[in-house]
């Protein structure tokens, strides 16, 4: 039995009721970590020296993809909790790297920390400061739309220094800092968002992440690219479970016997939506596979994979919903949840447009790289 | 074990891989890359990656310094450094 097997089985057996339960309250419990815990899938980007799992991407992409089916919301805290054991692990000082077991085996959630009022998809407006303090760091700034912010025990959180942008690693109980819970979002909505309020924060030198100047780029810029195939396998479980709600729907025999899936209009709506979440989810494991593989290429497609799943989501979500009439306007039923939650989707871990333009600067740059006639020297 | 790599070797390299997101690489040995905003972050990582296969070398944290990666001339001296050139 495979790791994916066990998360799987414990989802359908142990979790699918308390989950939807969860939704319905819109707030996932402070421990809801540790269930997971169990399976391993907390510590799948960190290596087993550091008390980890040490899973595939595609492993883990498949994993994002199972519980994004029951709930996206819950799938986000492997997106954040991935970014931010895999950021440390590969740029942490050694003192941080040694608590890498922590948050790999004991459930304590890590959360991410990178958007603020005026620095959302533009990055490089970040206003959050670090000052050099006789001992370490001072981290002053407001960081908001947390997830999980409400309950994580560590936090990454990129602000500029004098010598360039960086990444922090930042305690819960560190001083100076505040956690208040952020306005519930429609999608994602028992995500415990919080605002992060760091007011002269101090910490150590072994709390820098990476180094000054390289924040955005060697902590932040690739943990988005993982961000971005995680939210592509998440758009993936949310449309495929869209899909079957409305197949389910389509194929239910109506009072006169007619069943909906006789009516021509719909036939296409659902053909259409087959294509975009079966297109999307082969877009998913190909940059899944190319992140394993250290392709050259991984960071185009885990782009276009993102693009593509996250507006698979949407198609699926809204045909399901239409397909559903009323019922699918219940306020928190499943089939409108997964509306709200696509549209998230489609906003983190780069907006729509944002993506496309980042993923015609590589398709441009992969068409010169291939149609030149030959590399510099031999010219 | 990494080749030994002479600075225009080096140099090739990286405007053949600039030029595949800038449109004029021409002079711009000393031109800010990173802090002037010519790259955009994903990029930079690109780069990084790019790099490390193409010269066989490992670019660790000791590396990451803006003095290392903000011009072409200061990645052809890394990539020198790295391979044991000069
Ligand atoms: C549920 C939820 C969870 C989140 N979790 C986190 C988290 O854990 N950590 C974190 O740091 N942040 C998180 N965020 C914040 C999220 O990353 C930002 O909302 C996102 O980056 C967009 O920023 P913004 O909301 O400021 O919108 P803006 O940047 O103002 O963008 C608004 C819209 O403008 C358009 N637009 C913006 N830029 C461009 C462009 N370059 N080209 C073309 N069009 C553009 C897009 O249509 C975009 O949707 C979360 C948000 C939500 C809703």
């Amino acid at each position: 039995m495979t790791a994916t097997d066990r998360l799987r089985d414990l989802l359908q057996d142990k979790y699918a009721d308390r989950i939807a339960e969860w939704e319905r309250a819109g707030a996932f419990p402070d421990d809801v970590a540790s269930g997971l815990a169990d399976t391993g899938v907390l510590g799948a980007m960190v290596p087993a020296e550091h008390g980890g799992t040490a899973w595939s991407h595609r492993a883990y992409g498949e994993a994002n993809r199972l519980v994004a089916q029951h709930s996206c919301g819950l799938q986000s805290l492997l997106t954040v909790h991935g970014m931010v054991t895999s950021a440390l692990n590969r740029s942490g000082s050694v003192p941080m790297r040694a608590e890498l077991a922590e948050l790999a085996a004991a459930g304590t959630v890590a959360a991410f920390a990178l958007t603020e009022a005026a620095a959302g998809s533009d990055v490089r407006a970040l206003r959050a400061a670090a000052e050099p303090a006789p001992d370490g760091w001072r981290l002053t700034g407001t960081k908001r739309w947390v997830s999980f912010g409400q309950i994580a025990g560590l936090f990454l959180v990129f602000a500029n220094t004098p010598d360039g942008d960086a990444a922090f690693a930042v305690r819960r109980d560190d001083p100076g800092v505040r956690i208040t819970p952020e306005a519930v979002t429609a999608g994602f909505r028992a995500s415990r968002l919080a605002i992060l309020d760091l007011d002269g924060c101090e910490v150590g030198p072994e709390r820098l992440v990476g180094r000054p100047g390289f924040g955005l780029t060697q902590v932040g810029g690739r943990a988005l690219v993982l961000g971005r195939m995680c939210v592509a396998f998440g758009s993936v479980g949310l449309a495929e479970t869209a899909l079957n709600a409305a197949l389910a729907r389509l194929d239910q025999p109506g009072p006169t016997g007619r069943r909906l899936r006789d009516h021509q209009l719909l036939r296409g709506l659902v053909a259409d939506a087959v294509v975009a979440a079966r297109g999307a989810r082969l877009l998913a494991e190909s940059a899944a596979d190319a992140l394993d593989a250290r392709a050259e290429w991984a960071v185009s497609e885990t782009l276009a994979a993102k693009l593509a799943a996250s507006r698979a989501a949407t198609v699926a979500a809204g045909v399901s919903a239409q397909i559903h009439g009323a019922e699918g306007l219940v306020e928190d039923g499943p089939v409108h949840r997964r509306v709200c939650d696509a549209r998230v989707m489609e906003v983190i871990e780069g907006n729509t447009q944002l993506v496309q333009d980042l993923l015609a600067d590589q398709v441009l740059a992969r068409w010169r790289a291939e149609s030149r006639p030959g590399d510099r020297r031999s010219r | 074990m990494p080749v030994r790599v002479t600075a225009d070797e080096a140099r090739s390299v990286v405007l053949d891989y600039l030029e595949r997101f800038l449109d004029d690489v021409e002079g711009i040995d000393d031109t800010p890359l990173i802090t002037g905003g010519l790259l955009d972050s994903l990029v930079v990582v690109q780069l990084i990656d790019h790099l490390q296969q193409s010269f066989d070398i490992a670019v660790a944290d000791e590396d990451l310094e803006l003095s290392n990666f903000d011009s072409v001339n200061a990645i052809v001296g890394l990539v020198a450094r790295k391979t044991g050139g000069s």
